[in-house]
């Protein structure tokens, strides 16, 4: 449930529970007050009556007894009726045009020694209360007053309708203002998840506004320094990378070169000295022994020129990208016996600046390894290219194939650098590697680097 | 006749004294000057006027390319024998544009450098054997740029929309969102169009798309 449903639904019935706990309340204290007023109001007209009907009783003056009860009758709006009874209960007066209706007489005997009785009497109309009188201890006879309880009632009804209405009006607006309120309070935090999920993505850009000073306000201010942190972290990290890969190349560029030339050239020179000592060397056995010499001279080189190149060949730096990976297609292909296609499109012609170039090449370098190593594959194709503003490298194999999103990859696999190795150097020039494989349909490997016009030489 | 006169152009002292020690010891050549770097081979080859001149790539200064392409316009009839390191194709192919007579490999200077010279001299190209391999293939492997394949005439219209976006280098994810259908029908059209027209791979797909037009113009 949505902590925006919940926060109305909890306003919502605590509008409820307290809105029908006073209705009922004051329904119960109104119809209590109002029901003592009716009892005390009949009791004063009774034992009014009384005081002027003893006497009339006692002379037995039924036009003094009708004159009484049609002025109390004509006087007093909820009166229903008034009877004054002879003491063997018959009837002395009575504003009954007809006989008094059934049970009526019998309804509310008077206890024995007791001033007066009530009763609610249901008739059919209305509710009544009835008060019993006796006259003179009921020698003279017993006065009998009915008033309607209907006032009484349609006021309690009226009381508790109104109160219903203004709990129902107070319960609208209370569900107005909670969702209000609770949209208020959700709309900033529904913001920050889809932030958090976006970081969690890895768009370390995103920013939540801070629209209040309260414990919102202060999460987001901490959601935002955490973002900035993290990004932070990001760029030392990725700065760190490119330092060292760029150490790392600057190395191998040196070693490379240092092979190449001064080693090189050292045993170029030892072996024309060589074979100068073998020309002039007059002992067959030492013209034996220099011959041997030679090819151990001949063989550190060849392996030097191999180490060199496979540091850094310094056809990258001197002729390009293109020349480069050429030549390394080439004793790839040669080296594994695997058939390799390498076509260079636009590129051919233009040079990227150098760390692009270098990029690339470790990239296809990575890519065709992993092809030799796990993918049995007879054919590989290497195109580069230019898309608009992108650099469009892809090596792609006819072997095994595997599953890249890296879920079959066993945790010792999914450690392993080459493919990780190749996404970081492509992001650290804003591009990135896609590999696209399934198992037993080949694999091929992406690369989109931009590339800037300006760059180009 | 007069012994061939060399210049050694090498930045490397001890590689320039065993040259001359191999071949002041032929009775038909003659080392006449030594050069440490790219200006001074530049400066010598015009004042002494060498027959030939033995060039390394590496140097300080000019580099080899440089100093070739300077040399063949400052004195065009001397002629030009590259010794180095550098075994890569890319680096012979330029030399042989900037007009050199040969090219021999370091490793093989004890053996081969003596007949280099000679036959240079002679007029003739002299290329070191395991390189000259790497011609001819590029020879042999012209034409089948242009070999005659099935023709995309065969291809449906959606056929070539998709070789032609296979051919720029979009994933099969970006293809299958543009032409919005799924990864899989791309990759079966793709499988089809390689089938139809005989393909191999990627690459020669995209020199098929080349040679068609298909990747700047419109389809034809
Ligand atoms: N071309 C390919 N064909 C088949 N499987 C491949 C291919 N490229 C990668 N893989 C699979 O993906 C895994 C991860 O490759 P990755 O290059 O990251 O590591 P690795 O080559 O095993 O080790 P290294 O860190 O030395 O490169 C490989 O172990 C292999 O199972
Ligand atoms: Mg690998």
């Amino acid at each position: 449930m949505s902590l925006r449903l919940q926060i109305v639904l909890a306003i919502a019935g605590l509008i409820l529970v307290l809105g029908l706990a006073g209705t009922f309340h004051a329904r119960f204290t109104l119809s209590g007050i109002s029901e003592d007023l009716l009892e005390q109001r009949g009791n004063a007209i009774a034992s009014d009556l009384e005081g002027h009907a003893s006497e009339l009783l006692l002379t037995d003056d039924i036009y003094g007894l009708y004159r009484r009860i049609n002025s109390i009758m004509n006087s007093e709006g909820d009166m229903r009726y008034v009877v004054i009874l002879g003491p063997n209960g018959e009837v002395k007066a009575s504003t009954f045009a007809g006989g008094l209706p059934v049970g009526l007489r019998e309804a509310n005997p008077v206890p024995d020694g007791q001033a007066s009785s009530t009763e609610i009497l249901e008739t059919s109309e209305g509710s009544l209360l009835d008060m019993a009188r006796p006259v003179l201890g009921g020698e003279a006879g017993v006065i009998r007053v009915g008033l309607s309880r209907e006032r009484v009632e349609s006021d309690v009804a009226s009381l508790t309708f109104r109160l219903l209405a203004i709990t129902g009006g107070i319960l609208l607006a209370g569900l107005l203002v909670s969702y209000g309120l609770a949209t208020l309070l959700t709309r900033p935090l529904s913001r920050l998840a889809d932030a958090a999920r976006a970081v969690g993505r890895g768009d370390l850009s995103r920013k939540v506004a801070i629209e209040s000073s309260d414990e919102v306000g202060e999460l987001s201010a901490a959601f935002n320094a955490m973002t900035d942190q993290l990004r932070e972290k990001e760029e030392d990290r990725r700065r760190l990378l490119a330092q060292v890969i760029s150490a790392q190349e600057d190395e191998r560029k040196r070693v490379a070169r240092e092979l190449h030339d001064e080693a090189g050239q050292a045993l170029t020179s030892l072996m024309l000295g060589l074979k100068h000592l073998h020309e002039t060397a007059v002992d067959d056995t030492v013209r034996a022994r220099v011959a041997d010499l030679r090819t151990v001279a001949s063989d550190t080189l060849e392996l030097m020129h191999d180490l060199s190149l496979d540091l850094r060949p310094s056809s990258l730096d001197d002729l390009g990208l293109v020349a480069a990976l050429e030549r390394y297609t080439k004793d790839f292909g040669r080296k594994y016996e695997i058939n390799v296609d390498f076509h260079a499109g636009a590129l051919r012609e233009r040079r990227l600046p150098i760390q692009h170039e270098v990029t690339v090449y470790r990239i296809v370098q990575e890519a065709l390894t992993n092809t030799a190593r796990h993918a049995s594959a007879k054919n590989i194709s290497v195109t580069l290219d230019r898309r608009n503003g992108t650099a469009v490298v892809v090596a792609e194999d006819d072997g095994s194939g595997f599953d890249p999103s890296g879920q079959e990859l066993s945790p010792a696999e999914a450690r392993r650098l080459g493919i990780r190795g190749m996404e970081e150097r492509a992001a650290l020039l804003g591009g990135r590697v896609t590999i696209e494989s399934r198992p037993g349909a080949g694999t091929a490997v992406f690369l989109e680097i931009p590339i800037d016009e300006d760059d180009l030489t | 006749m007069n012994p061939t006169r060399v210049l050694i152009a090498d930045d490397h002292a001890v590689v320039r004294a065993g040259i001359r020690l191999l071949i002041d010891r032929q009775e038909d050549m003659e080392v006449i000057g030594e050069a440490g770097d790219g200006w001074q081979a530049v400066e010598q080859a015009t004042s002494l006027r060498p027959d030939l001149v033995l060039l390394d790539v590496t140097m300080p200064g000019l580099n080899g390319l440089e100093v070739a392409s300077e040399l063949r316009r400052a004195v065009p009839d001397v002629r030009l024998l590259v010794l180095t390191m550098h075994d890569d194709e890319a680096y012979l192919r330029q030399f042989l544009q900037a007009g050199v007579s040969g090219y021999i490999l370091k490793k093989a200077a004890d053996t081969e450098l003596v007949a280099a010279v000679r036959a240079v001299v002679r007029g003739e190209t002299y290329i070191y054997p395991s390189l000259t391999g790497v011609l001819v293939d590029r020879f042999l492997d012209k034409p089948e740029v242009t070999k005659e394949r099935g023709s995309h005439g065969k291809l449906t219209a959606r056929e070539t929309e998709i070789l032609q976006l296979v051919a720029q280098g979009y994933t099969s994810q970006q293809i299958g969102d543009r032409l919005s259908i799924t990864v899989n029908t791309v990759q079966t059209h793709r499988a089809h169009i390689m089938e139809k027209l005989e393909l191999k791979g990627r690459a020669e797909l995209v020199r098929y798309a080349l040679a068609r037009g298909l990747l700047t113009g419109e389809p034809s």
